[in-house]
Formats: C-alpha cells, structure tokens, sequence
C-alpha cells in the first residue's frame, strides 16, 4: 500500500484548505485531545475549558465547598513529568500559593489527576489580558498621544505586586502581557507565579533553572519577553532583575506598541536581538514618551543586570515619580541621595581619620548602614514606608553627629555607635516597631564592630518589642531573631545558638517560605553551627543550598550571595574538600574584588581564604605572598586587635612557616597569642588555636619547655571544651606528643599519639587525608620506641593519604620515616624505593640538588 | 511571527552524535504524535513512551548511517514504518511474557494496515493542528481564541459567546475567519516544509 494512499497533503484541495474539513479536524481533535477533556477533579464542578496556552488548558469551574468561581489549569501532559518533576511542581507551587497580595492571582489547590495530569486552581479574574485591555485602550495609534497615566498606574501596581514576592523569594520566570490579568475596574492581577520554574525547571537546589532556549517546549510565546541571561541558556544567572527585565519588554511595548529590538524573525535571530541589539529609544517610535519614562524603561532593558534596577520596589518608586511628576531617581537629590551624600562626606572623614592614626573600623560602621538601607530598600512596602522614613531620619542624625566636626577628631566610631545607643534608650516616644528596628540597625552596627554582647543586648530588646507589637513569628520579629542568633554564633555560644535556631527557623520556614531571606540567613547560621560541630558535609550542602537561592533572588554578585559561597569554601577546606574549596575561593574573590571592591573587609577574608586553599594545595610562597599584602590592609581596616585581623595573621604565620621562616612566623604568632588572650580570655576558642599556633612555633624554634607547657595547657582546655572528637583537641594532642617526645618522655608520647590517633579516626573516618599528618606522628614515635613493623604499616597509610592530599612537604616528611621504618625492618630495596620516591617529589618541587643529597644521607647515617 | 526551523534541519542535528538538544526538540515535536498513535493503536500508555524512545533510537541509529535525503521519500512515510515496527515489536514482547492484550481486549490488537494507515493520516493532521495552533497562540489575542474555541469548536452560538466573552458579535464572527484563515496558511507552510 502506498503511503500517500489516504491522504492529499500535496493537493490543492488539501484538508487544510478547506474550512470545513479544517473545522471538521479541529473539532475531533478537541474531542479526543487528552488535554482538552475536561477533568474530574474532586472538589470542583462545571469545567469549562476557557482557554488554551503552550503549557496547558485552562478550565473556569466552580469550587463547591464555597461556591467561589475558579481558574484550572490543567499542564499538557509530557513524558518528563515524573514523580521528581511532580515534587518539583508542588513545591513550587507551594511557595507561590503563600503569596498573599491583592494583585497577585491567589493559587489555592494543586495536585495530579486521577490519570497523572498536574493542575492547578486559581482565582478566576473576570476580565481580559494585559494585551487586551492595552489593546482595547487603542494605546500606540497616535504616536503624538501623551501616554495615558492610568497604564503607569497599571505597571507600578504591578510592580509592586511583583516586589512583593521577590521579597518573599519568588521569582516569576515568564513574565508576559498573558500572564496579567485585568479586571473590569481596570485592577491588574499577576498570574502563574514560579509555574515557569514548576514546570520546566530542573531540580531546584542543583544550580541551573528553566530557561529560554529552543528545546524548551513553551518558549515560542515567552522569547519576545525574555531577558538577555535566559537567552543565553544560563539558568543560574536568573534573579529577581530577570523578571524586571521582562517587565520593561512589557512596558515598552504597552507604551510604542513595538518590540524594543527586532523578534520577528528566525528564533535565532530573536535570541541574537535580546542578547545583543540596543533597544530601540521609545521617544524614536513614540516622541509624546516623556524622558524620564524613556530612561526608565532603559533602565530596566539594559542588557547588564548590574545596570538594570536592582529591585521591583526601586522600579516602583520612579513609576511613582513619573507619575507624580517629579524627577526620577537618577536625577533627583531624593531623601536618599542626601543620606548617600551624609555618607560619602562620612567616608571621608574616616579616610581623614585613618591618616590621623585614629581607629580604623568606620569601615564596618558604613557597612553596616549600607546593608541597613539594602535591606530597608527590600522592604520598602507601603505599610512600612512610615517606619522607614523614621529610621532615615535617625540615621542621619546619627551620621550628621559622627562629622568630625561636630564630635572633634577624638571620635571613635564606638563612641558614635555609642550614643546613638544612648540616644535611642532614652527616646521613649517611639512606636514599639521603630524602636525595633533602631536596636536592630545598632545591633548590627556593634556586631560589625566586633562588639557582640552589646550587639546581642540590642538585637534582644529589638526582638523583644517586635514581639510585643507585631507576635513572636511575624516577619521582623524573626528576622532580629536571627541577628540576635548571629551574634550567639560569633561568641562561639553554639548551643544557646541552635536552641534558638530550632525554633525560628520551624517558624521562618512555616510562615515565609523556605526562600525568604530570614530563612536563607537562619539556615546559614545553622550550618555555621553545625560546621562547628564537625558536620561538614551537611554544612557544605547548607551553605550550597542558600547560595543557589540567594543567588537566584539577589544575584550572583550580592555581598550575601558571595558570602554564603564563601561559607561553602571554608567548610569545603575543613572537610578536606580542597580541589572544590580552591575553586570557590577562586570564584568569590573574583566576585567579590568585582562588585565590593579589594578593601572591603569581605574580599579581604575571601582572599584570605585563598591563601590558605593555596597553601593546602602545596603552594605555600604564592600564599605567602598574596598574605603578606593583605595583612597590612586588614591592620588599616580593621585595627591590630580585630579577630579577622588575627585570622589573617595566623594564616600568614602558618605560610612562614611552611615557606621556612620561622622567626617571621613565631613573632607573628606570639603577636596573634597575646592580643587574642588580651581581648579574649584564655579559654576562648581563638586564644585556644592561638597558643597551639605559638607552641607550635616554639618547638620548631627548639623552646622545648616552654612549647610543652602551651601544649599541655591547650590539650586540657580543648578536650573540656570541644570533647575528644575535634580536630582541635586532635591538634592539640598531636603536637603534646612531638614535644614530649623531644623532651625525652617518649612513652607519654606515644601515649598521647595513640589516644589521638583512634581520635582522628573516629572523627575524619577511614581515608579522609587529614588523618596522613596523624598516621605520621604515630609512626614516627612507634619507630622510634622500637616497633618498626608496627611503623611500617602506620607510614605505609600515611603515604597513601598524604599523596592523594598532594602535600609535598608532608609527603616528604611521611617518605623519609617511611624508608627508615623499612630499613629498620631490614627492608632495604624497597627503603631505596621510597627515597627514590622522595627525590622525585623534591625535585618537583624545585628542591636544589643539596638538600636532596642532604636528605639521603641522613637516611644513610642512621 | 516565530518561523519554527524546518524539521529537516532538525533531523540533520539529530544525525549529529549526541545533540541531545535536537533530541529533545524532537520530542517536543513528535513525541505526542508517535504516543498517541501507539495509543490508539492500542498500546498501553507506559508502553507507548517505549514505542517513542524506540522510534528515537531507531532513527539515531539510521541518521548515523546514511544522511536522511528528503528526495527519497518523505519523511512520514519513513517514521510511520519505524513506528509501526516499534508498536508490533511491542505486541509481540506483551504476549511472549504473558500480559495481556492491550486493555486485555484481544478485539483492540492492530487491525490491517490500511487502518494504521488511516490512524497515521489522522495523527498526523493532529500533529500539524497542534503546530500551527502553538502560532495562533503567539498571534492572537486571549479573547479571540477564546471566542474562536467557545464558537467554533464548542458549538455554542455567536451570542452566547459574544455574552460569556462580554465581547460583540461581529468580534466573534471576525475572530473565527481570522483564526481559520491563519491556521490554513501556517499549515500549508508546515505541509511544505515537511520534505
């Protein structure tokens, strides 16, 4: 049979042609399409499809417990809707459905039908698209027309709309004219929230997202709308500036009736255009678009998401001020650009002060006022706008008296911080919620400061009155709950920290959503506890998880973004993760060099950081260096006594050392000590690895005695303070047993090595490389005591580890007892192996050729 | 409006060793066709997503070997019979290991093939309606497919559903020849194409 035989595609009476049979086809295949059947789904009655879109069928029906009419959407069925994607879907779903706002469509219900089907239920809005209604209004037909006020009025409500759930971490994924619906007064409501991501997206914590590219099954009625990241195919580069990219594709288009860039064309043409091609200037369609409504709207389309707006309430406000009249925000000298200005003056006074020899730590108070305005800029919702005008004006009262003019140049930023505390306690006038957030923003102030009992004093009165007015898990309340846990944290107060913890973050998560930043900050908190603890790996996959959402709400840049990244190489380094940890040292530096700059305290501990994933990889000089240039910074920055400052210093100490100098690292580490026990105490956990540090360096430099009774003291203090199973208390026990052994007490030794070898064993777990360093003292003192076969085995394993860490100098040291325990076991050839071994190593290392003759012939003596 | 790339192109990337974007654009685009062929004829759905994942590899297989020369023979033809296999081969391992017939109604085995073949003709019709009513989508308003669905597919009056859509009579009128007149040209495009 011939396989045209039943058909007459070719024909010019093809089926398509004529109508009638066209329709007749188009009927039966609305009848028997498996999306177009109404469904049955429990709970809802009278389906009637209403319409029909690349992601599904949309039915009306009635909800019959209340009679309410509602929207269904029921997705097209694909293959790839497994039980993974429907996970996906409801989750995602979830996270829309807490939106509560009256411009948001409020989802109520989703689930699967009875044969497999997602859906979802919705508010049905009477009334037509976005594209309608602005159709209806016949905008763009007379270019001369000014644009009329209410399609402002219209886009800002939106936006507004959409601020509200990227505060709640939603990011809407597709925004379009089809997926905003207006109502017959005129009120837009925003639909199909996340769905983008619900449907498409890949599992959400693996990093990558939905996005626009030409397998994806929906992209023909997306792409003109599409932002340049998601042509790009580049999931991870999605946040909230995507969704206000698209919306001024929306409000170019409501206002010239055009697209800003050619996407008619070919598919790969229209990615080139959004990817590539300036926008058309709106004023060059539609002359009557007023300037600072162009620069608006080019705002939002720059093609660089650092240039766009950087939240839909920043878009909001110039709306507002277009509408208003009033000039925009680039060129208006607004309540905020005089704070900005009070700022700038203040930076200058610091740097005044700096040359002065005065304290340096201003920095951190601008930091922290920064975040401060971040985050009231997050939260500029209407209701709050009272409160936060009342905070501006306080801190610029605070600013106006940090002037050195009018405090004199024995200021300190303390004594700032200090009376603006003063100040607040005494007001008694405030509302409840303002002096709230006051304490808070002093809080933070101290806790950047190093200050952490004044910061938790503050942060707890800030807590308790927003308790008192708005309930213990309302939004604010939780959110300086969790300043006050961050201070609890950095007093190294764990366990009052993850009681605490517990609870906020049960609330945060029921009642804000698993993506709102007070959860993102709780969790963080969180692993920074458990990662103290010694729970790496649940930590590294704690702080991963924050950073994809951060950076999918914040974007990749954002100093939270960059810190949660940041987090996840500390711990990455810790859990002897060092190839993962040197590249995302790598990555946060270069951010955070980028859009904080090279002085700001952060970059500075990133690239700290780095030195140290340097040295970890075996490249102590390159870590030397790049310390040796930071530390001097940090002094500046920082003060000489400041934590992050000690924690520089004993990196560089650490790279002295292993780079042999070890007069330059044992006077930097006596430093480190004393001004730790100055500032700390004795039994903190800083003036704990401090003394480690420095007897460390004394029995390297030959102090036997004095190293001993550091060690002694510091092994003590750890095993009481941390338990045995800390990699402190390893640390501790480890070094004891060098010394001792040097002291001659070689039993003790072995002793001690034993006890903490079946310690770091129970703490790394089998084959974790830290235990190399462990294996290698153990054996070291085995061989010695008399036991070669016992050594053997014990450096055998240490060599193993110490290869697969790529330690030379420790594989070194491992190959050298190694080749002497066999020689001692009469071993001789493969002893020759091994040296052999360790020649190659140092030669790699670019060791000279004396040292590698130094090296066998003291094998060769004993 | 958005020209989808002709499928020819499409099936010389397939050709291309693991392009597994084309895979998937081929799945957008036919997977619906080939699944619910395998349906009616009377597969299971489980079953009918092993049809489709043979037909692709089928068809690796063969866009390995020999590039696919549209001047050969057209394309349908070509993925009916790898379909047809595939659907068979299906039949055969259902009743080897035991199971029961499609549905358990041994009346719903394949009937002769000049009713596949109709059943292909069909599908395929489908196939180009789903296609080219992805452009109407992008094209036209909500409320005019709105108006073009309740009027002329559902069978429901001009007035009433000029009523339901709060729309006039003449929009309704006008939205359906509009919308027909759109579909039979983007079809015809389609048809062309197809090689």
């Amino acid at each position: 049979m011939s396989d045209d035989a039943p058909t007459s595609s070719a024909h010019p009476s093809a089926w398509y042609s004529d109508p009638a049979t066209l329709l007749e086809t188009l009927r039966r295949a609305e009848d028997r399409a498996p999306a177009g059947a109404a469904p049955r789904i429990p709970g809802y009655r009278d389906l009637v499809e209403f319409a029909r879109g690349g992601q599904g069928v949309v039915f009306t029906a009635q909800q019959e417990s209340t009679s309410r009419r509602v929207a269904i959407k029921l997705l097209t069925p694909r293959a790839e809707h497994d039980e993974r994607a429907r996970r996906r879907f409801e989750r995602e779903v979830n996270l829309a459905a807490r939106l509560r706002h009256p411009n948001i469509v409020r989802l109520y219900d989703s689930g699967t039908t009875s044969d497999g089907r997602l859906f979802c239920v919705m508010d049905f809005i009477e009334g037509a698209s976005l594209r309608d209604h602005l159709n209806a209004l016949a905008l763009g037909t007379d270019a001369s027309d000014p644009v009329p006020v209410t399609v402002l009025e219209l886009f800002r409500t939106v936006t507004l709309a959409l601020s509200h759930a990227h505060q709640r971490g939603v990011i809407h994924r597709d925004l379009k004219p089809s997926n905003v619906r207006v109502d017959p007064t005129g009120e837009p409501h925003l639909l199909d929230f996340g769905l983008a991501k619900a449907i498409e997206g890949p599992d959400a914590l693996s990093g990558s997202a939905p996005t626009i590219t030409e397998q994806s099954g929906q992209f023909a009625g997306s792409l003109p709308w599409a932002s340049p990241e998601q042509t790009a195919g580049d999931g991870s580069e999605i946040d909230v500036r995507t969704d206000i990219y698209s919306l001024g594709v929306m409000l170019y288009h409501a206002v010239t009736g055009r697209f800003p860039y050619d996407v008619t064309g070919s598919i790969r043409g229209a990615l080139n255009a959004i990817a590539e091609t300036p926008p058309t200037p709106a004023r060059a369609v539609r002359p009557s678009v007023g300037r600072d409504l162009e620069t608006v709207i080019l705002t939002c389309l720059a093609k660089d998401k650092a240039r766009r707006y950087q939240s839909a309430a920043e878009l909001a406000e110039d709306l507002r001020r277009v509408i208003a009249g009033e000039p925009i925000a680039a060129r208006a000298d607004t309540a905020w650009q005089s704070v900005q200005r009070q700022l700038r003056r203040y930076r200058a006074a610091v740097a005044f002060i700096a040359v002065a020899g005065l304290t340096l730590a201003g920095f951190a108070v601008l930091m922290s006022l920064l975040y401060a305005r971040a985050t009231r800029a997050e939260a500029a919702a209407q209701r709050e706008f009272d409160q936060a005008s009342s905070v501006n004006a306080f801190l610029r009262d605070m600013l106006a008296s940090a002037d050195p003019g009018n405090l004199g140049r024995e200021a300190t930023v303390r004594e700032v911080v200090d009376r603006a505390a003063a100040q607040l306690d005494a007001e008694s006038a405030l509302p409840p919620a303002i002096r709230a957030s006051l304490h808070a923003v002093i809080a933070s102030t101290y806790g950047s400061l190093g200050l952490f009992d004044e910061a938790l004093r503050h942060a707890e009165v800030a807590v308790d009155e927003a308790a008192g007015t708005l309930g213990p898990d309302h939004e604010r309340t939780l959110e300086y709950r969790s300043l006050a846990v961050s201070q609890l944290v950095a007093m190294s107060r764990y366990d009052e920290a993850e009681s605490r913890l517990e609870d906020a973050l049960a609330a945060a998560r029921a009642g804000l959503g698993e993506e709102h930043a007070v959860t993102l900050s709780l969790w963080s908190n969180l692993a920074l506890v458990l990662a103290e603890r010694g729970a790496y790996g649940e930590a590294i996959d704690i702080h991963r998880r924050v950073h994809d959402a951060r950076a999918r709400a914040l974007g990749p840049d954002h100093g939270l973004t960059i810190a949660s990244l940041h987090h996840a190489a500390i711990e990455e380094s810790a859990a002897g993760r060092y190839d993962d940890s040197l590249a995302h040292y790598e990555q946060a530096a270069e951010r955070a060099g980028r859009s904080l700059g090279p002085e700001h305290p952060t970059t500075l501990m990133i690239r700290s950081g780095l030195a140290v994933a340097y040295e970890q990889q075996g490249d102590a000089g390159r870590s030397a260096e790049l310390l040796t240039e930071l530390v001097p910074i940090a002094e500046r920055v920082w003060g000489h006594d400041h934590r992050d400052t000690n924690i520089l210093k004993t990196n560089l100490a650490f790279a002295l050392d292993m780079t042999g100098d070890d007069e330059g690292a044992l006077a930097l580490t006596r430093n480190i000590y004393e001004s730790c026990r100055r500032t700390l105490g004795d039994t903190h956990s800083d003036t704990i690895n401090a003394r480690n540090g420095l007897a460390g360096a004394l029995y390297r430099q030959g102090e036997l005695a004095d190293a001993a009774v550091l060690l002694e003291e510091s092994r003590r203090a750890s095993l009481e303070r941390f338990g045995p199973h800390h990699v402190r208390s390893l640390d501790s026990g480890a070094n004891l047993a060098q010394v001792l052994r040097r002291t001659g007490d070689l039993e003790r030794a072995l002793g001690v090595a034993d006890e903490v070898l079946s310690e770091a064993r129970a703490y790394f777990g089998v084959g974790n490389p830290e235990l190399a360093w462990y294996l290698h003292v153990t054996g070291d003192l085995t061989l010695e005591s008399g036991d070669a076969p016992r050594a053997v085995v014990l450096l055998t394993e240490a060599r193993e580890l110490a290869d697969r860490q790529n330690d030379g100098p420790l594989q070194r040291s491992v190959l050298v007892s190694l080749a002497r325990a066999l020689a001692a076991t009469g071993r001789h050839d493969d002893a020759d192996r091994v040296v052999q071994a360790c020649v190659e190593i140092m030669r790699a290392q670019g060791a000279d050729e004396g040292s590698i003759r130094a090296m066998q012939t003291s094998l060769g003596e004993r | 409006m958005i020209v989808h790339t002709t499928h020819i192109t499409l099936l010389g990337k397939l050709g291309e060793d693991r392009n597994p974007a084309a895979w998937d654009e081929f799945c957008d685009r036919y997977g619906e066709l080939i699944r619910s062929f395998a349906r009616r004829q009377g597969l299971q759905p489980s079953d009918c997503d092993d049809v489709l994942q043979e037909v692709l590899v089928a068809l690796s297989r063969s866009m390995r070997e020999f590039e696919y020369d549209p001047a050969k023979g057209k394309f349908r033809s070509y993925l009916k019979t790898i379909t047809l296999r595939a659907v068979f081969r299906r039949f055969r391992q259902e009743r080897r290991s035991g199971g029961q017939g499609p549905h358990g109604d041994p009346a719903a085995e394949p009937a002769s093939d000049a009713s596949a073949d109709e059943r292909w003709e069909d599908e395929w019709r489908q196939y180009h309606l789903r296609q080219a009513m992805q452009t109407i989508d992008t094209e036209f308003s909500d409320s005019d497919r709105a108006a073009f669905r309740l009027y002329a597919l559902s069978g429901r009056g001009a007035r009433e559903t000029a009523e339901t859509l709060g729309v006039s009579v003449d929009s309704v009128y006008q939205a359906k020849s509009r919308i027909m007149a759109r579909l039979s040209a983007v079809i015809e495009t389609q048809v062309r194409d197809e090689g």
